[in-house]
């Protein structure tokens, strides 16, 4: 294997690999238009 | 419009993770393992990536944004499938004669896919059992036609193949799972054999990465090799006939590389042996590698098969599907290039060298080479039993998705329950799948033939459509709208101009030169068998148009979706 061979098979696996670590991750977070539990009227 | 007193109740997914979940389950199939790593090492690693994430993101990404948006709102209005989702954004009762396409496509699609998931469960049973400890290539070959029957129509049923207990079992849990309905069936089922999929394929490659060079007879059959047949943007093959047969390492010598030559030429008397250097920029101007990476994109991402909208469909109003589209494609993506393109050609090339790996067709190279491999590899009955359950998981994950079109068809439009839904789903599955496993003679042709008209070109003309829905009938604002509203990342910018001018004119390109290719360039095979009335090609495709025929009067006579709905209100931002 060229070293060529090694960037191009270390770019493609990382970008599907890194975009899918993103897109997990922020799918697993709270949702940032989730609704706030309202504060208890005085 | 969906009222109050509609017996249907609106059905939604359970979670997020599931619903990303089943429609990554429903991309990954025999694609991603078996045509991917084929076609990159083919046409040189490197080139073929640039255009192949080139596609990813102009073609693939776009397209599935545009079902996803399409599917959401329809779900919305009440209509699962691309029939009643045509019609209730289009306000045309013409569009939705033109969506019945989008529920003929899948189904004649899952006729073939439980054959196939028929034979990947006995090749698993087989190699289990240790049946697939065969010596050489003819064995295999033998192997294989004996148990899919392909030497003659309805040799599968003569008694001396177990390919129809397998078939069977293959299509009772597929419609136990579509039975149990969206959330305890698709859902359920996808969020365990999805994670056990990804499990089983990183066991696998971890077996793969540590083979070595596993016979010191040969001493270039090594998964250094493997992988740069792979990867490598340059390299030099010998080619024989067209096909290439060896590949020179980087590192040998001139005389190194001439013993190898010699070698070759000693395996092949009497022909010639071509040196080709395949290179980055070569590789780049061929007009071909990017059709075919775009091809690849296209039919990986299943789109145009109508499941991502009905699936889209379930997906409450204000929940993200921008997020969610994007992960799936990306675990797509993840499995097939982080998985397989790591795998498959690595272990063909390290035990049994580049001749097995190159040129190999998806089937060739999965139930000829792929057995042999696992044969020849240390541990490789337990390897092997567990690539092809792999396979089976795979599979099944896809053809329920391929067949819930069908039933919200029935569902909306026929008004049936689950249950009857899937009594009738099932009979006109099982009519079309028998026929299909039983002209397996001349090349598998019924198989070949609704690959051809199912499966590649109605794809390519439900994607237009939806194209045309999208852009010209609804307003690509509109849609992109819909596509932000719950959305939990913000959108490209110009995703507007993607989907009106590139996204069409890549779709245009693929379309045509496949059309160019074959129907002008030379007939197809297929048109021809048609034309000359071989019943392996006729009585399938009969089938089709008799499910057409029925599927238009359903639409025709049913009293949902008969009149024009009211006018669509702009969704709120």
């Amino acid at each position: 294997m060229t070293l060529a061979g090694l960037i191009t098979m270390i770019l493609s696996i990382g970008f599907v690999w890194g975009l899918l670590t993103l897109c997990v991750c922020r799918l697993l977070r709270e949702p940032a238009n989730a609704p706030t539990r309202k504060k208890a009227k005085s | 419009m969906p009222s109050k007193s509609d017996p249907a109740p609106a059905i939604t997914w359970n979670s997020q993770l599931g619903t990303m979940l089943a429609v990554a389950g429903s991309a990954v199939g025999f694609g991603n393992f078996l045509r991917f790593p084929g076609l990159a090492a083919q046409y040189g690693g490197g080139a073929f990536m640039i255009a192949y994430f080139s596609a990813f993101l102009l073609l693939g990404v776009p397209l599935c944004w545009v079902e996803w948006a399409i599917g959401r709102r329809s779900g919305v209005l009440g209509g699962h499938s691309c029939a009643s989702a045509f019609m209730l954004i289009s306000h045309s009762s013409v569009w939705k004669y033109l969506g019945i396409a989008g529920v003929l496509a899948p189904l004649g699609i899952g006729m073939y896919y439980m054959y196939l998931e028929g034979w990947t469960l006995g090749y698993c049973w087989s190699t289990a059992t240790g049946a697939l400890n065969l010596h050489d290539s003819a064995e295999f070959a033998d192997f294989f036609a004996r148990f899919t029957g392909s030497h003659a129509d309805g040799a599968a049923y003569s008694g001396a193949s177990s390919l129809p207990y397998f078939f069977g079992i293959a299509i009772l849990a597929n419609l136990y799972l579509l039975y149990r309905g969206i959330t305890r069936g698709i859902e359920w089922f996808c969020k365990w054999s999805v994670p056990v999929l990804l499990i089983t394929a990183l066991v696998i490659l971890v077996r793969v990465l540590t083979l070595g060079t596993p016979d010191a007879t040969h001493p270039y059959r090594n998964v250094d090799q493997g992988l740069g047949y792979m990867w490598n943007p340059s390299k030099t093959v010998l080619m024989v006939e067209g096909k290439t047969v060896e590949m020179i390492p980087v590192a040998a010598t001139e005389q190194q590389a001439s013993q190898i030559y010699r070698r070759v030429q000693q395996d092949f008397p009497g022909k010639q042996v071509v040196r080709e250097h395949i290179s980055l920029i070569r590789g780049l101007m061929n007009p071909d590698l990017w059709i075919t990476a775009a091809g690849q994109i296209f039919f990986s991402l299943s789109i145009g098969f109508g499941t991502v909208l009905t699936y889209a469909s379930y997906v409450a109003r204000r929940k993200d599907i921008a997020l969610v589209s994007l992960t799936a494609n990306a675990a797509n993506e993840a499995v097939e290039v982080g998985l397989a393109g790591m795998m498959i050609v690595p272990a063909a090339v390290s035990l049994l060298g580049v001749a097995a790996a190159a040129d190999a067709s998806t089937f060739g190279l999965g139930f000829n080479v792929l057995p042999e491999v696992f044969a020849a590899m240390p541990g490789g009955r337990i390897f092997g039993t567990l690539f092809f359950g792999l396979l089976f998981l795979a599979a099944v994950t896809s053809s329920i998705s391929i067949l819930q079109p069908t039933m919200a068809f029935l569902e909306e439009f026929w008004r049936l329950t689950r249950t009857q839904s899937v009594v009738m789903a099932g009979l006109i599955i099982i009519v079309g799948a028998f026929a299909v496993s039983w002209y397996t003679g001349e090349g598998m042709m019924a198989l070949s033939t609704l690959d051809f008209w199912m499966g590649t070109m109605c794809l390519y003309l439900i994607s237009a459509l939806y194209l045309v829905l999208f852009r010209a009938v609804w307003g690509t604002r509109n849609g992109i709208r819909e596509l932000g509203r719950g959305s939990r990342i913000p959108l490209p910018r110009g995703l507007g101009f993607v989907i009106n001018w590139i996204t069409p004119t890549i779709l245009l390109i693929i379309f045509g030169s496949w059309l160019y290719k074959n129907i002008f360039q030379s007939t197809s095979e297929h048109i021809h068998n048609l034309l000359d009335g071989k019943p392996g090609a006729l009585l399938p495709m009969a089938w089709m148009l008799i499910i057409y025929i029925f599927m238009t009067f359903v639409v025709h006579t049913s009293r949902r979706f008969h009149k024009r709905p009211a006018k669509l209100t702009p969704p709120t931002p």
